[in-house]
């Protein structure tokens, strides 16, 4: 991608949590990002798919630079960002936004609707008393969370979860960022009430071209929402691929057994067994060498034992990171 | 095939700060020796209060249960505290909790907990019953030598085919699964669905299996009972189902599942479930029901048996409109 | 479903009342409070400290270690109040007339006092107070007690000592002789008992057997006090003011200063309220705050602050308050100060640092940062209005404790020498061997409402407790 139409650009990112190990051992690294790279455009809508300890999350938090990467590139709106200390990162804060998991914990219980929107507003010294009131109103709407005036005295525990969401989106996007992380945006919120607020987000992201990255576990609400899709594993992304083509081509092992894995409510799947892979995703504090998934990949050979394969275009715009796929490109 | 479990107005009610729940509100359906029946619905609509009714683990302020569970044509609510505890709990009927890993002791071995049941409901000596757990945790695809490990030296997978095997090392004919896969990977969700699929057809057991996740019931479910707002909605098998399902509230649910390999419009339930305090008179799901009509709204639906061994709760079919 | 349970003000307030302690604590409080207003106003601060020092004459009336009225109820006897007659009244009972004597410049004063003594025990006290005015030569005074029934004592005439004069009649050696001497020639040959004071003798019904035994009941009836006097020089006068001192006075009696005690108690019930609250509330808040900043920055300034608290904890408190009182005047402010200062590193920095800690971690806290809200605002705004609603109950909980170690400091005489505190009264209670002596009042009492105050916070500490923590409710 030329240099303009690049929003974010991230190099060999690497996130690694320290763990001190008790009062003699030395100090221990949970590599939960563990070299990843792409690019993300404006305007386009990306689901980073994996299990809980793929380092989805904690990619997502380093992006917003809630942590500060222990190595690698960040590059947003072509500055620099990966070490820039906190108190210049204002202008980055204003164009990023977060909508999290826990839609009753990402809300101060004491404050009212009106207030937690209007606090990054007053953050970032935005607008006079009555010109925030009419932008807080604004972003109500928006989320249809209608009437408004009904809704901006509430407090949280009034509402529910679906409501707190529209809240937690409203908040996110107020400040009219460029980037939106939705870190399992509707894991916890029931069945019937995922769809309205993920369509609530499709919507918001597609008309005011918002790049959007969505974490989730949850491969059949990617199709509804992005443009692309990055599988996690073990801290690192597998596979990169536009939706339609990841879902209809899986490459990379572990996405087709991610995908044989997930049933569709269809009679028939009592009758049979899933062809899965055993096992379970590797620590992240001792990897193994080479690919990690080789201990459970049914395609496995030496090489993918002893080394790390690099990431291969398998076909055009298609990414995979598998000693498989070597020589395609 | 026979019915191992028959349940009739099965009605718990709990004691509020704030007034009576109504968890639990006339639940009615039958379970056929070696079957799955799903029991399907969003959080809060009293699919817990039920396994817990079943097996008779209940809170302090219990205000109402009552009801028939007619186990092998007895029913066990007569019996007496004791009596069931001795006679039906983890011995007719036994529970996979849910977050079930976490409902390991941690400071008891694995092999140990496993092993508990046989020795206090068989009075089984210690030696016997931990070779029988090393046994069942063999089935479970676990290696024995995990016996003597402790949970936390266990992966969550592992752990909860630990509490399976736990379940299972009594020979019940019922297991009840309340989300027993949630907090796990799809993969690992994947392995689990197919071991309880093998154990099913080895042992020849019965599942009631709790989930609100409609997708992953068809991975087991023979038949699907919907349950919205403390009561059931809707009985059906599966094939009838999983390709239309009944009550409208299972309709826009089913309309809501996204799916991986059929591409689909998503739908959406505007509303929320009502309070299981005072819940409306009339049909629960009325006030978002977009067929309701006046009926709906004043009185609530008996259960319409629309072929046999399938039942709706809704003024559509009484009156034929469907 | 989650387990939100936070409610706003007006759902915790009606929650809270749903607690029958919480509404005796807030009864009892109201009462209290109540007492304090009343205190404050009726008796102003700078009129408090100057009664209570009770310099000069101020308490002169006042009957010394009288029993609060209350305990008629369980004497079951009328017990006597003091009556106080006085010359210069006009009124029923009192005459005052002037005979000049012809041919000189003298005059005979003829006061004339009536009461009636209806009581079941004899009065404490009975003095005779002199108010002279003359220009050379004090007057020359006769005193007639006229009993019930016309019995008349006379007293040998005496000469005022000074224009202000006093005759403590219920101590004087002489007035003792002459009543004594008097029913010795009346009930010739009898022995009067040693025991036997001149008040029994005066008020008293009168026998042999009486006499003999020492033991005489009072004798009832309208009494007669006769003051002759013989002044001397034109213009010259004579007034008098009779107390016949009695057992009980006022609600709450009086100590051996005469004070009424009811002022202590009633002042003192401001002064616990306002600095157990304030103790409290200082403690509490400079607590929270230095919990917060420790546990929100982490590293060293958590460590210095832990181990500063840790050794804090282990100080022995009243040790350190004795050696400071004995160095520095104390006053109620100083107490306060000190008090606070010792406080605000003890143990609920450590509750309220794992409180924030677990905060801390919440989503909505890592949401700030990432619209970019600086530590300071997340701390002062975010932080800390979520933990407030868990340390007011610690807060109002608090409050007895500080309430006693006032109490106590002023009973070990370390507190401030001049204000009526409970703690006072008790101080002058233990010094003048109130217990010793039979004055159980003085103790009780403020005892009583130590007791009380005490019950009041921790009733409604205890229930708010409840209402906060969830996990303590009962279903």
């Amino acid at each position: 991608m030329s240099e303009d139409k690049v929003l974010l650009r991230v190099e060999n990112l690497k996130m690694w949590h320290t763990m001190r190990r008790g009062l003699f051992g030395g100090v221990v690294y949970v590599r939960a990002v563990d070299g990843v790279t792409f690019d993300l455009a404006p305007g386009e809508a990306v689901s980073v798919v994996g299990e809980s300890g793929s380092g989805k999350t904690t990619l997502g938090k380093t992006i917003l630079r809630l942590h500060e990467p222990t190595d690698g590139k960040m590059i947003f709106k072509g500055r620099d960002i990966t070490h820039t200390p906190e108190k210049e990162l204002m202008w980055f804060k204003r164009e990023t936004g977060l909508v999290q998991q826990d839609p009753y914990g990402a809300m101060p219980s004491f404050m009212t609707v009106y207030r937690i929107l209007e606090e990054p507003l007053i953050v970032h010294k935005i607008g006079t008393k009555e010109e925030r009131a009419e932008m807080i109103f604004k972003a109500l709407e928006e989320v249809r969370m209608t009437p408004v005036e009904e809704f901006a005295f509430k407090y949280p525990h009034m509402l529910s979860g679906g409501q707190l969401q529209r809240v937690a989106i409203a908040r996110a996007l107020i400040l009219k960022p460029s980037l939106v992380v939705a870190d399992e945006p509707v894991s916890m919120l029931d069945a019937s009430v995922r769809v309205e607020i993920l369509t609530l987000m499709r919507e918001l992201q597609e008309k005011r071209g918002i790049s959007f990255i969505y974490i989730t576990h949850d491969l059949s609400t990617t199709r509804y929402f992005s443009e692309w899709i990055f599988i996690m594993y073990a801290g690192h992304i597998v596979e990169r691929a536009p939706t339609k083509t990841l879902l209809k081509n899986p490459l990379h092992p572990y996405t087709r057994a991610l995908l044989a894995a997930i049933p569709d409510p269809d009679p028939e799947n009592r009758k049979k067994f899933r062809e899965v892979p055993p096992g379970e995703p590797p620590s992240l504090i001792n990897p193994p060498p080479g690919c990690r998934f080789a201990p459970r990949c049914p395609y496995a050979f030496e090489r993918c034992r002893h080394e790390e394969p690099p990431e291969f275009e398998a076909e055009p715009g298609h990414y995979v990171k598998c000693w498989l796929y070597v020589g395609v490109k | 095939m026979s019915t191992v479990l028959s349940v009739r107005n099965l009605r718990l009610y709990f004691s509020t700060r704030k007034g009576v729940v109504k968890a639990v509100d006339n639940a009615s359906f039958d379970l056929r020796k070696g079957e799955t029946l799903a029991i399907v619905g969003e959080s809060g609509c009293g699919k817990s209060s039920l396994a817990r009714a079943l097996i008779r683990l209940l809170p302090r302020n219990v205000h109402t249960y009552s009801g028939e569970i007619l186990l092998d044509g007895v029913n066990v609510m007569r019996l007496g505290e004791e009596m069931f505890r001795r006679s039906v709990r983890w011995r007719k009927i036994s529970m996979v909790f849910q977050g079930a890993q976490n409902s390991l002791n941690p400071v008891l071995k694995v092999g140990f907990q496993v092993a508990e049941p046989l020795m206090m409901h068989f009075g089984m000596p210690k030696e016997e019953a931990l070779t029988e757990a090393k046994r069942y945790l063999r089935l479970v695809g676990i290696h024995e030598s995990f016996a003597e490990r402790y949970p936390f030296e266990l992966s969550g997978g592992m752990k909860q085919r630990a509490v399976i095997a736990m379940a299972l090392i009594t020979k019940p004919e019922i297991v009840i699964l309340d989300e027993p896969t949630s907090a796990l990977d799809v993969i690992t969700q994947a392995n689990i669905m197919n071991l309880l699929k093998r154990l099913q057809s080895e042992m020849g057991l019965s599942y009631i299996f709790i989930t609100h996740d409609i997708a992953l019931t068809s991975e087991l479910a023979d038949r699907v009972a919907v349950m919205y707002a403390g009561e059931i909605v809707e009985i059906s098998d599966a094939e009838e189902f999983y390709r239309k399902p009944k009550h409208p509230y299972a309709e826009k649910l089913m309309a809501s599942v996204p799916t991986l390999r059929t591409d689909k419009k998503l739908e959406f339930i505007p509303g929320t479930p009502p309070s299981l305090i005072n819940p409306p008179p009339g049909c629960r799901f009325a006030p978002r029901c977009p067929y309701a009509f006046e009926r709906c709204l004043k009185e609530s639906p008996p259960p319409y048996e629309y072929k046999p061994g399938g039942f709706v709760r809704c003024w559509l079919y009484h009156e034929g409109k469907r | 479903m989650s387990s939100r349970v936070e409610y706003g003000l007006k759902a915790t307030l009606k929650e809270l009342l749903t607690y029958k302690s919480a509404i005796l604590g807030i009864a009892i409080l109201t009462f209290l409070v109540a007492l304090s207003v009343y205190a404050v106003v009726s008796i102003p601060y700078d009129e408090a400290i100057k009664l209570w020092r009770g310099t000069g004459d101020v308490w002169r009336d006042n009957p010394r270690n009288a029993l609060p009225e209350w305990w008629e109820w369980f004497a079951g006897r009328r017990l006597p109040r003091t009556i106080i007659l006085d010359s210069r009244e006009t009124g029923f009972g009192v005459s005052k007339a002037a005979t000049p004597i012809v041919g000189t410049d003298m005059k005979l004063l003829t006061i004339n006092l009536l009461f009636e003594y209806n009581y079941d025990d004899f009065p404490s006290e009975l003095n005779f107070f002199f108010n002279a005015r003359y220009e050379k030569d004090p007057p020359l005074v006769k005193l007639v007690v006229q009993k019930p029934g016309g019995e008349e004592i006379e007293f040998p005439r005496f000469s005022l000592k000074a224009p202000n004069d006093t005759l403590y009649y219920s101590i004087s050696r002489d007035v003792l002789n002459a009543l004594v001497g008097y029913y010795a020639s009346k009930y010739k040959g009898v022995n009067v008992s040693e025991k036997l004071s001149s008040i029994e003798l005066t008020l008293g019904r009168v026998s042999r057997e009486g006499l003999e035994e020492g033991a005489l009941e009072v004798e009832k009836g309208i009494y007669r006090l006769r003051i002759e006097a013989l002044c001397f020089g034109e213009g010259s006068d004579l007034d008098v003011r009779v107390i016949i001192y009695g057992l009980v006075h006022g609600p709450a009696g009086t100590d051996n200063l005469r004070r009424p005690l009811e002022i202590a108690l009633l002042w003192g019930t401001p002064v616990a309220l306002a600095f157990g609250l304030t103790a409290s509330l200082l403690t509490t808040v400079i607590q929270m705050i230095i919990a917060t900043i420790g546990a929100w920055y982490g590293g060293v300034v958590d460590d210095v602050i832990q181990r500063l608290t840790e050794v804090y904890m282990i100080l022995p408190f009243l040790p350190f308050l004795i050696m400071i009182s004995a160095f520095y005047k104390i006053d109620i402010w100083v107490i306060l100060v000190v008090v606070v200062i010792l406080s605000i590193f003890g143990g609920g920095i450590k509750t309220t640092r794992a409180l924030v800690l677990s905060i801390k971690e919440y989503p909505y806290i890592e949401a700030a940062k990432v619209y970019g809200a600086s530590n300071a605002r997340i701390i002062f705004l975010y932080i800390i209005p979520k933990i407030l609603p868990p340390l007011v109950p610690g807060l109002i909980s608090a409050v007895p404790g500080f309430v006693f170690l006032e109490a106590a400091l002023s009973f070990l005489g370390l507190g401030d020498p001049f204000l009526p505190t409970w703690g006072k009264v008790l101080n002058d209670a233990f010094n003048a061997g109130a217990l010793y002596r039979g004055y159980f009042y003085w103790v009780l009492q403020p005892s009583i409402l130590l007791m009380l105050t005490a019950f009041a916070f921790a009733f409604l500490g205890f229930a708010l407790d409840r209402v906060v923590n969830p996990r303590l409710r009962e279903m």
